[in-house]
């Protein structure tokens, strides 16, 4: 991965000098942001007429009283809230071939069901390698306060995690930080078994032999047979054998997909996977009954999850990541808060505001207002605000540097004009490592 | 755990034997006894074990046990999804959940022998397992639920006109990293068609063309359909499942001509010298066990390694034995074939009793006409009281469907199991026809002359039995599976509805609560 991104920053130099210039601008400036109310998500809490002390794209210092040096540009935010930017664990940017059958989804509270057609895993998609910024407009995710994501296909794959600046670069991904594995599943046996396997530890060696296509395949025994003079192949078969096997032992020691996999399995890195529908959800669950230690980000709707919270509840590897939405009841008028469910069992959650691309596109002039209504409803404040920063954070790893305003963090942070949650109250300005990247 | 399998095994190899020697005498599904014998023991050490499930009470409804006598005002019990006692004279104990059920009806839970899109949304393709497909949360299976079934036979085998079935021999689709090695079916590829571009030719030296396969390929063989066995316990995925390949089940029309007969006693041979060499070759390593040592060692080692030879040459290629096959000749499952006509139903009561199987007859209109054929091959019959066949011209009195068919049947000794019009519930079970009316269906076999016991049971223990599973469902008794519902009438009089049903001793649906059918009379 970081070789590949040396590569695309030799080529993209052109664009690497042109941010390296933007950073100079800033370089060794000091910026006071005063008088604001700041929502720090972290151990300080709410600080009323706080200051925020930005240089080189960190926070250098937070709080009420703080000495501003002589050389800082001081920015009032009288009467503005701040927040930090908004950490997107599943940002689906790129949909893949791969069709996923039977599939529930929910469109403006009604669940609706796709039959769909035959289930294909699809390849995998490692996207650190197959990043290409010019691909992602990443402009409606800042329009919406997201500063960083974790970018996911449709399929299955290795995620990356990306910081939404307005002009493509390179220097999106986050190139600390290793991404995940995940997968779109659905109940059936081929969906099932790109986890089920792999939670087990099954040989399923991405080896030479089993990648082959057909048409790869009948060349090589074409190939054997001539060699051979008409005599048939299963003899030459054990010739090969030896072979893989030898190969074999190599290759899983080096494979990282594989190594990725057993962090998995031993609880080490999360495996994200986005449940198709609430079937899935189901036999997830039996299915991690016998993998205790492996820790799941479990993403789907809410009409998908709710019968099956009680047993997310039971199992304690499981954190959600929904959509901020008011939902439904399946088959009925009757509607329900499910984050809110989640909370008062207990479930660790986050929340996903491009999970629903149409309603975060549609509500991007105050990007809040669904989680307002979450929490209008019975989701606590603190337990809202935290699934959009912190929790996230944590989940991806990046919470030493990310998801809250704490001394020494990036200096991701979102202005509103007041309370964010608050109807009417609008997202005035993104600042992406102390550089304003929207304003509205 | 093992020696009991391995007991199990044994018991129904020698159970086939046996089978095998003496054929005047037939009582069926012999090869499930041992397992029934050997079930209780399993269930009772568990119950020790565990003793920490829950109690639920239903008290004071007239309960319709089906298999045994009718008790009213009676008190069941359940606990960890079983029927633990039942009777008049029950003591509630103490800390028990108690449903009341005063002035209900309580029967077992009805079980369809023909559903479809329940609890499966489609059918699992080729390598895909039906366990990963189920659905717990199918709304369907509520408006099953809602008029009383709780288990019932799902079809799996897309019968073609789906258009995205696989033809035979096309490659499936191959998951990285997934899949056994795919090298098996290229190499049978190549061996069928020979290599494309062979070589030139010994005389002139002329690349010679590929040529494609002049002779048609053989009639490949009858596939069975795949029908399984599934609990609607809605929103418990554990305990859908209930058994895999209940029946065998070959297309209708794939056992009628000569030469479809001839193939199929050929199979079924066959499959019967495969048993046959099973149980020799248990035979000998019982024998190997017991006798001496040194004389019997080498006999029975080389009639176990022929044994074994003749098993491997059964299992290589084309000649090997359908599984599903062997497990119909050893009487564990029976085969369940559609016939409606009094030739067909002929035909094949004719070869069931010819080649020792049991059969399981699907439609049977005419079967009336042939009670005696039928009887005597001990046949059972699925039939659909309303469904209509007109006689034809001339035959006025020997052709067709008849009313009174069900009556008939219980005269003579038939069982007969009773399906719905339609398989699956259509428009969410508005438009009346389709499965949510299988009780109406036990009704009109009342009309038909069958007693209400007997129409009850064409919907209850007859199913199950047909299942094989009438050791966990279709009847209410204690070690039973605590599937049972709770109405507010009898159970077949079309004004009754289902105010719970429970399945696994969980309540599934609850007519109040689930508004699936109407709640106009309660205010």
């Amino acid at each position: 991965m970081n070789k590949q991104l040396i590569i695309s920053k030799s080529i993209g130099l052109v664009t690497a000098i042109m941010v390296g210039a933007c950073g100079l601008t800033a370089f060794g400036q000091t910026v006071a942001y005063t008088d604001a109310h700041l929502m720090t998500m972290g151990p300080l809490g709410q600080i009323e007429n706080g200051t925020l002390l930005v240089r080189d794209g960190k926070i250098v210092d937070i709080g009420k009283d703080i000495q501003i040096p002589g050389d800082a540009r001081v920015v009032s935010l009288q009467g503005k809230t701040v927040m930090p930017g908004i950490i997107d664990p599943y940002y689906v940017f790129k949909k893949t071939q791969s069709a996923n059958s039977q599939q529930t989804f929910t469109f403006r509270g009604r669940v609706f069901r796709r039959p769909g057609a035959t289930f294909s895993v699809g390849s995998f998609n490692n996207v650190a390698e197959n990043f290409y910024p010019y691909d992602v407009d990443f402009m409606p995710a800042l329009r919406s306060g997201i500063t960083t994501a974790q970018l996911v296909t449709d399929g299955r794959g290795l995620s990356a995690i990306a910081q939404p600046v307005p002009d493509p670069t390179p220097e999106m991904l986050l190139a600390d930080t290793d991404g995940f594995l995940f997968a779109k599943v659905t109940n059936q046996t081929s969906a099932l078994d790109t986890i089920r396997k792999n939670l087990a530890g099954e040989s399923s060696s991405s080896s030479r032999g089993k990648s082959m296509t057909r048409a790869e395949m009948i060349a090589r025994m074409r190939a054997a047979r001539r060699g051979r003079s008409g005599t048939p192949p299963p003899t030459s078969e054990p010739a090969k054998k030896p072979e893989e096997k030898k190969a074999a032992p190599t290759k899983q020691e080096t494979d990282p997909i594989k190594l990725m996999w057993k962090a998995v399995r031993e609880g080490k890195k999360p495996l994200v996977v986005n449940a198709n529908n609430a079937a899935t959800v189901a036999h997830l669950n039996k299915l991690l009954e016998k993998s205790q230690d492996a820790k799941i980000h479990l993403v789907a709707t809410g009409p998908n999850l709710f019968q099956s919270l009680d047993e997310i509840g039971n199992s304690k590897n499981i954190t959600l990541v929904m959509q901020p939405t008011i939902d439904t009841v399946p088959y009925s008028s009757q509607l329900m808060n499910v984050p809110q469910m989640a909370h008062s069992k207990k479930i660790p959650f986050a929340i996903s505001l491009s999970l629903n691309n149409s309603q975060m596109i549609s509500s991007q002039d105050d990007p809040l207002f669904p989680i307002a209504m979450l929490v209008k409803s019975g989701l606590p404040r603190d337990t809202a605000l935290q699934a959009l920063t912190t929790r996230p954070a944590k989940m991806l790893g990046v919470d030493k540097t990310l998801g809250s305003l704490e001394k020494d963090k990036v200096a991701n942070f979102l202005v509103f004009h007041g309370d964010p949650l608050e109807t009417g109250s609008r997202l005035k300005q993104v600042f992406l490592m102390g550089k304003s990247v929207y304003e509205r | 755990m093992i020696s009991t399998g391995l007991l199990v095994i044994v018991m129904s190899c020698v159970a086939s034997m046996v089978t095998a020697q003496d054929d005047g005498s037939r009582n069926r599904r012999r090869g499930s006894e041992p397992q029934r014998e050997a079930k209780p023991e399993k269930s009772e050490t568990p119950s020790k074990k565990e003793q920490a499930g829950p109690i639920t009470a239903v008290v004071g409804g007239d309960i319709h046990t089906v298999t045994g006598s009718m008790i009213r005002g009676g008190t069941l019990l359940m606990q960890d999804g079983k029927i633990i006692e039942l009777g008049n004279d029950v003591d509630v104990p103490e800390g028990a959940t108690i449903i009341d059920a005063a002035g209900k009806v309580i029967t077992p839970g009805f079980v369809a022998i023909n559903m479809s899109g329940l609890g499966v949304r489609s059918a699992p393709q080729k390598q895909d397992k039906l366990g990963d497909a189920l659905d717990p949360f199918d709304r369907n299976m509520k408006f099953a639920l809602g008029v009383g079934i709780t288990s019932g036979c799902v079809e799996l085998s897309s019968r073609g006109g789906r258009g995205r079935r696989r033809r035979n021999g096309e490659p499936e689709e191959r998951f990285l990293g997934l899949d056994p090695n795919p090298e098996e079916y290229v190499t049978e590829a190549l061996l069928d068609y020979g290599d494309e571009d062979t070589s030139l030719c010994p005389c002139c030296g002329l690349p010679v063309l590929p040529t494609e396969p002049i002779t048609s390929r053989p009639p490949s063989q009858p596939q069975p359909r795949k029908f399984s066995a599934i609990k609607l316990s809605f929103g418990n995925l554990d305990s859908m499942l209930l058994e895999e390949n209940v029946f065998y089940s070959p297309n209708p029309g794939s056992l009628t001509g000569a030469l479809n007969r001839h193939n199929w006693r050929r199979e079924v041979l066959k499959a019967k010298k495969a048993i046959q060499a099973e149980a020799d070759k248990a035979k000998a390593a019982n024998a190997a066990k017991s006798g001496g040592k040194e004389t019997t060692a080498s006999k029975s080692g080389s009639s176990s390694s022929s044994a074994s030879k003749s098993a491997s040459s059964s299992s290589r290629g084309g000649s090997r034995v359908n599984p599903e096959l062997l497990r119909l000749l050893k009487h564990e499952i029976a085969l369940r074939i559609s016939a409606e006509t009094v030739d067909e139903i002929k035909d094949m009561a004719e070869l069931a009793s010819e080649l020792d199987y049991d059969l399981i007859i699907e439609g049977g209109t005419e079967a009336w006409l042939v009670v005696d054929d039928v009887s005597q091959s001990e046949a059972q019959i699925i039939y659909t009281p309303r469904r209509r066949r007109s006689a034809r011209r001339g035959a006025e009195e020997t052709s067709g469907s008849h009313v009174g068919s069900p009556g008939i049947f219980q005269k003579s000794g038939i069982p007969f199991a009773v399906s719905a019009l339609s398989s699956s519930i259509s428009l969410g079970g508005l438009a009346g026809r389709d499965l949510s009316s299988l009780p109406l269906e036990a009704a009109f076999a009342v009309r038909g002359g069958a007693d209400e016991k007997t129409s009850l049971a064409a919907i209850t223990i007859t199913p199950a039995r047909m299942l094989g599973l009438d050791d966990r469902i279709g009847s209410i008794e204690v070690g039973k599976d605590a599937d049972i519902l709770i109405m507010n009438g009898p159970p077949l009089d079309y004004r009754t509805y289902v105010e719970q049903a429970i399945v696994d001793g969980k309540v599934c649906y609850d007519r109040a609560k689930d508004r699936v059918y109407p709640v106009f009379d309660r205010e």
